[in-house]
């Protein structure tokens, strides 16, 4: 019955949350309907096999999911839908961190009358919600072209599917489809732009009633970390469309992902030890002083986090895959 | 710009024939579900009748059903397992009549005009 179970997984999985338990049940009970009767009517084989030629029949979860929403085409749709929203509050945290940084350290500066305050307040708070805007806009556009391929993908007849490529139920070692291919295409579109556009890295700023754009990191950063970085990044976009392929983790493929993570960071820290990480312009604008100040800081803390959030997955990796065992009955 | 596909007489066939049944399989369910089914019940049923619908066609189109207001389901838990059980609604069941009439119209229709060709062709033969 585990092979129904997993099939019941994938297909819930492509379905959107409201509804989908129902649906998991209805499945579940008619698929079990299904074996049993052919059991009863003395279909050969073993139950394991009768259940493969069941779902076997029942055809992909792509296609069966499909099925319970013919007509919906989505921007961001529900396999997408829990990366699309851990990306959109990690970035808008990292923005409004940002910001309240800024407004933290003008306080104990010089900001002293009112006028003072209104203008930094006013400024800084344009800054942001434009930076908030075209960051969350990049993503959407990111999520939405990932949702149109991967439609394609889970429409066209799969007709070399077969109940043995159903994936492991729920587990640390199980991969998300979705975050591999966001990781891709958003690794891509990171490694384009700072190689063919670097000039679109920068941040606006008013000046003297006009609006600017001005670069946001240095020279030095371009002409020595970006083709480090380029390459760990090239390194990271071919790992993750092996991992496509394995369709799980293993211990290796962890400690290769986490390095991939932890590498860029430690190369930025290691550049911003010695180099200038930032634009001189950059400190004109209001609120990204602090930023400036204390970005060694910051990029140690996160390396440090990132190197323990890696031991921490590698351990779970390794750890045998009972221990996460779904408590969720067979039905 | 619009790819003509080529298909073989075969695939037209198949895939002409689903879109006939397509119509015809919900004017099945809603009259067969006059009586409360479970899915795998109706779909043997159906089977038996002479009308195979595949599970990925019929099971979602319950739901679809139900969700349009022409069907009512509820869980059934007394049994080995649980179950979900659809009925007409009312309103399914005015509809099915309607469609049933448009059916029978359809169908004689279809008979003449049917029977016309083959006299046609009798007649071109001869």
């Amino acid at each position: 019955m585990e092979l129904i179970e997993r099939y019941v997984q994938e297909v819930g999985r492509l379905l959107p949350k409201k509804g989908r338990a129902d649906v998991e049940d209805e499945l579940r009970s008619l698929l079990n309907d299904t074996v049993e009767d052919r059991i009863a009517n003395g279909s050969p084989g073993s139950k394991a096999e009768i259940s493969t030629a069941v779902l076997q029949e029942f055809g992909p979860p792509q296609s069966l999911a499909a099925s319970y929403q013919p007509h919906r085409r989505y921007l961001v749709g529900p396999t997408l839908y829990s990366t699309f929203l851990k990306s959109i509050g990690l970035v808008t945290a990292v923005l409004a961190l940002i910001y309240l940084t800024g407004i933290g350290a003008a306080t104990r500066d010089s900001l002293t009358t009112i006028g003072d305050w209104g203008s930094f307040l006013m400024e800084s708070t344009v800054n942001f919600l434009q930076s908030t805007l075209a960051s969350l806009g990049m993503i959407v556009l990111i999520f939405a072209l990932v949702e149109r391929v991967m439609y394609e993908k889970q429409v066209t007849p799969n007709e070399k599917w077969h109940p043995g490529l159903l994936p492991e139920m729920d587990s640390k070692r199980r991969i998300s489809v979705a975050e591999l291919i966001v990781n891709i295409v958003g690794g891509s579109f990171v490694i384009f732009v700072f190689n063919v556009y670097p000039e679109w890295v920068g941040v606006f700023n008013r000046s003297d009633g006009v609006w600017e754009r001005i670069p946001l990191l240095s020279e030095a950063f371009f002409n020595d970390l970006v083709p480090w970085l380029t390459v760990l990044w090239t390194a990271s976009v071919v790992f993750n469309a092996y991992l496509l392929r394995q369709r799980s983790w293993n211990l290796g493929t962890k400690a290769i992902q986490l390095g991939l993570n932890i590498l860029p960071l430690s190369a930025a820290y290691r550049f911003a030890q010695s180099n200038p990480f930032f634009a001189p312009q950059v400190s004109d604008v209001p609120g990204m002083t602090p930023l400036v100040e204390n970005f060694h800081l910051m990029l140690l803390l996160l390396l440090l986090l990132t190197i323990l959030g890696a031991i921490k997955k590698l351990v779970e990796v390794a750890t045998p895959e009972g221990g996460w065992a779904s408590p969720k009955a067979a039905g | 710009m619009y790819h003509m596909v080529e298909l073989t007489k075969n695939e037209h066939t198949d895939k002409l024939a689903l879109e006939l049944r397509r119509g015809v399989i919900i004017l099945a369910v809603l009259k067969q579900l006059h009586r409360q089914h479970y899915g795998y019940s109706l779909r043997q049923q159906l089977a038996e009748m002479g009308l195979d619908i595949n599970e990925g066609t019929l099971y979602p189109l319950l739901r679809r059903l139900e969700s349009q207001g022409l069907l009512e389901s509820e869980w059934i838990v007394t049994e080995s397992r649980p179950r979900r059980y659809y009925r007409s609604s009312k309103l399914g069941q005015a509809v099915c009549a309607d469609l049933e009439g448009e059916w029978n119209q359809l169908s004689q229709v279809m008979k003449g005009i049917l029977a016309g060709e083959q006299a046609g062709d009798d007649k071109d033969g001869g």
